[in-house]
């Protein structure tokens, strides 16, 4: 449910009140998706970002399947919250997933060491993906929590610890 | 906030900018770009609004672009 629309049960729902921005909206999801960086980091990005920002609604959907089809562990994404010390995550997850936390937590805390750390794992093609795709998803997150009502927000358990970025 | 871009140009011989940096991704950019420009193109919400809700959001986060 909604407070904006009766009736609606998801995002895409209350996306099609604008059907152009909606279009839109996918069409920018579908690049990223498409695009040079693992889609199995940005999924990990995408969940890590919705912990933080506490949408659990973006936690009861399914997976990207493009991360799915690549060969996204599950056990990573339950173990997320402890990336940081994780052997499981290589260096270009940690990487990448470090930004993320920046990005949502303190962008002007992000340094050029950070970026260029990311970029030497995915190149700047990934760097420009991967951080539109940040604000595509903060974007999305921040919807969802401010137009979805609670009963599609809850039933997830989130682990709201944050362990990489300062 | 950094003012000095944090990756090369993505065109040979321009200097590193927004639009240069953002060169590197276009198709993910001009998907982006597009979204950003039905924002304010469509809709039912009022240009002047629109534009004091950007400012807003820019002070607010401090985005000094």
């Amino acid at each position: 449910m909604s407070w904006l629309l009766n009736g609606a049960s998801s995002r895409d729902d209350l996306l099609a009140l604008h059907p152009a921005l909606a279009a839109d909206h996918h069409r920018v999801l579908d690049e990223v998706w498409q695009a040079s960086v693992d889609p199995r980091i940005l999924e990990l990005c995408r969940l890590r970002m919705a912990t933080i920002l506490g949408n659990t609604a973006a936690w009861n959907e399914r997976r990207s399947p493009a991360a799915v089809a690549a060969g996204l562990d599950e056990a990573l994404v339950v173990s997320m919250a402890a990336w940081s010390t994780d052997p499981g995550f290589d260096a270009a997850t940690k990487a990448c997933l470090g930004l993320a936390e920046q990005y949502v937590i303190d962008v002007h805390g992000i340094t050029d060491a950070q970026v260029a750390e990311v970029n030497d794992h995915i190149g700047p093609d990934g760097v420009i993906t991967l951080t539109t795709a940040f604000a595509a998803w903060e974007l999305t997150h921040r919807f969802d929590n401010s137009l979805l009502d609670n009963s599609l927000l809850d039933n997830a358990v989130i682990d709201t610890t944050s362990t990489g970025a300062s | 906030m950094s003012t000095t871009a944090r990756l090369p140009s993505a065109i040979d011989g321009k200097p590193a900018t927004l639009q240069s940096v953002m060169a590197h991704s276009p198709r993910v950019r001009a998907a982006f770009d597009k979204m950003y420009a039905t924002l304010w193109s469509r809709g039912s919400v009022d240009l002047d609004v629109k534009e004091l809700v950007r400012l807003r959001n820019a002070r607010v986060t401090d985005c000094g672009l």
